[in-house]
């Protein structure tokens, strides 16, 4: 049924039976169950992984390109592209850490800017177009993802000044509702993530 | 497609009916909802009939031109269908909405009636290679209800028995040009034979079970459905076409089975059709009746 | 009836041309005579002679092309993206929509180019439908193009299959592998496979000579069956994807060339198999191959990390511009 590689590697097609369905097998990525049974739906290498206590996860990983879809709770990348009083609609261009190869449409209401007083958010005081900022999707909608960056986490990483344009230098934070242009000292308001450096993520993921 | 939002409890029921072999209308799984047809109500057209299959509403008028046949089949008249979503169907038609689904079903028309043992185009042939009727069935859907296929098929069919074209005679003029002369007496016209004219049969699967004439709600129940395109010739059932769709997949032998349901059921629908053709013809009798309300 | 002579042509100084202004019945014949006969009941139930080749284009993720005998077809899966129209969207359900080019080579006659692009268009949405895992995608729509770049028949099987192996290679969750055949019926001979001269006797004259030695008074005489049947399947559960007929057929007829077609399915199967388990394998061994690489990498830089500390800055640039092989020179 499905061909033996070198190393202990098992090449599977889809529509292959991969085993019966029991009480300690999960199906994974790449998986579906049918009749009883596990079957593949991608191409790929089969991986089972122990999880927890006597659980085994079955799942095929495909080797090369990876398809990604945001999906609910990813944080995403994206470039401000439309700024309205009640809306930012923005192009999503990165999920996770997977650069994607086509933008997706992101939207990002006023209520969703940040935490507290949201009656009091202004749009304008937030983002402008050409913004690069992080987000964390909510929901999909029929034809573009909803979006929200009320974390400190999320926000606005990389903005230029207005006027400055020609010049090509990001802005710095200066507070949490405030950047500032090096070169022209110029103040401009924006929501402002707290990036936090890759050493204090990983620390974070290790607890 | 025009769709229907069904709760799992619903589906479930319509299931457990179909099981039964007693639907939601109190239908077996070989029956059609009732019909009614009219025939020669459109005064421009040449042909026209209108069937209605409990909610589903279709209009078709048929319109004729002379043409110049195909130099590869120079015997042959032409064809052309087109159908009409209009908005009044359902609201989702409008704009755009309705084209995917008008050109199935003209894909479907097209192929059922290519073969000519299915139509005989060359019933519709004027001088071979040179002049020829062409034929425009226009089908308009008033109200869709479920099983577009098979209504539509059956009001195509009714129209083109009701077709009048006008006599034409040609005379011979010097180098061998033609003249065609069109008779001026609107009931000099000859009538285009039917018998073998294909008709659609939906055949749906919904649960283990197959069954026809799908109600809008059925429908959406049905993983996959095929569309058998029955045409009878000496009194044997003929395959003129046929595809799947629905977006599912069955097993050859359900596939068979449904095949065989197809062709029983076409062959029944013809006869009856050919009965409320003649019922008809004899309630309008030669001349149109002065009828009053057109959708009654 | 009238029956036409001879028709004046003034450019050839009132000379007469002799009828046949147009491809007969007896051109028809010819052709037909031209062609090897395989009988009533084909023996060898084999697919044309197959290439298939995943991941041709490197600017997109999901490419196929496949050769079918003389057919030619490229297949591209662009990854799901957002409706464009918000009135297509299906209850729990994604959309598939596939669009069929010729190229401009393609074929002989071009008059029926975009007719025909609609109607493989139409039906390949229908084949593929059944065996894209379309609730993976809700509210996203993924759009198959193919380009056929020669044609020599069985267009729709070609292209079904080839969209296969590159929904697969642009890892897209499919339920099975799909394959598709076409065999017709003509004159009491069952063409396998059949090529764009034999499809077209059959779609262009439509049969016309089952009509050309009968009567109208005696339809019983001549009545010949003809028509092209192409199915689509999925063995693992041995389910029939889409099944598309046309012509004049008897449920027997019909039901033996869906048998034909569906033996040859399971053998294509077999060809694509191999060619995507290889794919695979290729695929696999180059992410090895990459992981290992990058873990050497990483292993480098952790040393020169590690020297860096233990030298301190000036020492360490001092030994690193040495080994500069630009400043040796």
């Amino acid at each position: 049924m499905s061909s033996e590689g070198d190393e202990d590697t098992i090449v599977c097609l889809p529509g292959e039976r991969l085993c019966r369905i029991e009480d300690n097998v999960v199906l994974g990525i790449g998986t579906y169950e049918q009749n009883g049974y596990i079957y593949a739906s991608k191409s790929g290498v089969v991986n089972i992984e122990e999880s927890g206590e006597n659980c085994q996860v079955v799942s095929v990983h495909k080797p090369g390109f990876h398809l990604t879809i945001p999906a609910t709770g990813d944080v995403v990348t994206a470039r401000v592209l439309v700024t309205t009083p009640k809306f930012a609609k923005c192009a999503i261009f990165c999920v996770r850490n997977v650069l994607l190869e086509s933008s997706y449409r992101g939207l990002l209401r006023k209520e969703d800017v940040r935490e507290t007083e949201k009656d009091r958010v202004d749009i304008y005081k937030s983002f402008k177009p050409g913004d690069v900022i992080l987000a964390r999707v909510i929901n999909q909608m029929e034809q573009s993802f909803l979006l929200t960056t009320a974390e400190t986490e999320l926000g606005v990483v990389v903005a230029y000044a207005s006027d400055a344009r020609k010049t090509r230098v990001p802005m710095v934070p200066v507070g949490w509702s405030e950047m500032q242009c090096p070169l022209t000292t110029i103040k401009e308001p924006r929501k402002v993530a707290k990036v936090l450096p890759e050493s204090t993520i990983n620390t974070i993921n290790a607890q | 497609m025009a769709y229907v939002a069904l709760s799992e409890a619903e589906k479930t029921f319509i299931l457990h009916g179909v099981e039964e072999d007693f639907r939601c209308d109190g239908r077996s799984r070989r029956d059609y909802r009732p019909m009614e047809l009219e025939t020669a109500l459109v005064s421009n057209a040449s042909g026209s009939a209108r069937l209605r299959l409990a909610n589903t509403d279709i209009l078709v008028g048929i319109k004729t031109e002379i043409d110049v046949p195909d130099p590869l089949t120079p015997e042959f008249g032409k064809l052309e269908f087109f159908v009409d979503c209009s908005a009044n169907a359902t609201p989702e038609f409008e704009g755009r909405g309705g084209s995917d689904l008008a050109q199935e079903l003209v894909l479907a028309l097209e192929n059922a009636y290519e073969s000519p043992l299915a139509f005989d185009y060359r019933t519709l042939c004027l001088i071979p290679g040179q002049q020829c009727w062409k034929l425009y069935i226009d089908i308009l859907i008033l109200e869709c209800g479920g099983n577009l296929h098979d209504a539509v098929s059956l009001a195509a069919k009714a129209a083109l028995h009701n077709t009048k074209l006008p006599r034409v005679t040609a005379s011979l003029l010097d180098a061998g040009v033609t003249d065609l002369i069109i008779s001026d007496n609107p009931y000099d016209c000859t009538r285009l034979t039917i018998d073998t004219v294909p008709l659609l049969v939906t055949v749906c699967k919904i649960g283990d079970y197959c069954l026809v004439d799908p109600s809008a709600e059925e429908e959406v129940c049905s993983p996959v459905s095929i569309v058998v395109s029955v045409s009878m010739r000496n009194g044997e059932a003929f395959l003129s076409g046929s595809h799947m769709t629905g977006g599912g997949a069955m097993h050859r032998d359900t596939m068979r089975n449904c095949l065989d349901l197809g062709l029983s059921i076409g062959e029944q629908l013809n006869t009856l059709l050919a009965k409320m053709l003649k019922q008809e013809e004899e309630r309008v009798g030669p001349k149109r009746p002065k009828t009053v309300g057109f959708l009654k | 009836m009238l029956r036409v002579t001879q028709t004046k042509n003034t450019l050839l100084d009132g000379a007469t041309i002799a009828e046949d202004l147009y491809t007969t019945p007896k051109d028809c014949e010819e052709c037909f005579d031209s062609l090897e006969l395989p009988g009533k009941n084909p023996t060898k139930l084999c697919p044309r002679s197959t290439f298939v080749r995943a991941g041709v284009l490197t600017t997109v993720r999901g490419s196929a092309y496949m050769e079918y005998g003389n057919t030619k077809v490229l297949a591209i899966v662009a990854p799901p993206h957002e409706l464009m129209r918000a009135s297509a969207r299906r209850m729990n359900m994604g959309v598939i929509n596939c669009f069929v080019n010729f190229a401009a080579f393609a074929t002989g006659e071009l008059e029926s180019v975009p007719e025909r692009e609609k109607h493989l268009g139409s039906m390949l949405t229908k084949a593929l439908e059944p065996v894209v895992c379309r609730t993976e995608f809700l509210n996203f729509q993924l759009d198959i193009r193919v380009l056929i770049l020669d044609d020599d028949g069985c267009l729709l099987s070609t292209a079904i299959n080839c969209c296969g192996v590159a929904l697969v290679e642009c890892g897209i969750s499919t339920y099975d592998l799909i394959t598709a055949s076409s065999a017709c019926i003509y004159r009491d001979n069952v063409f396998l496979n059949p090529s764009a001269k034999e499809e077209e006797l059959l779609r262009k004259h439509r049969g016309g000579h089952a009509l050309a030695g009968s009567d109208n008074s005696s339809p019983t005489a001549a009545l010949q069956e003809h028509g092209l049947i192409t199915t689509a399947s999925m063995d693992t559960f041995e389910q029939v994807a889409q099944c598309q007929q046309g012509g004049y057929l008897s449920p027997a007829t019909y039901v033996k060339l869906l048998d034909y077609t569906l033996t040859i399915n399971k053998s294509l199967r077999q060809i694509i198999r191999r060619v995507l388990t290889a794919r695979v394998k290729e695929q696999h061994e180059l992410d090895v191959r990459e992981k290992a690489e990058s873990a050497l990498e990483d292993q480098r830089l952790a040393e020169i990390i590690e020297r860096l500390k233990q030298q301190g800055l000036d020492d360490f640039i001092q030994t690193n511009i040495k080994e500069d092989p630009f400043v040796k020179r």
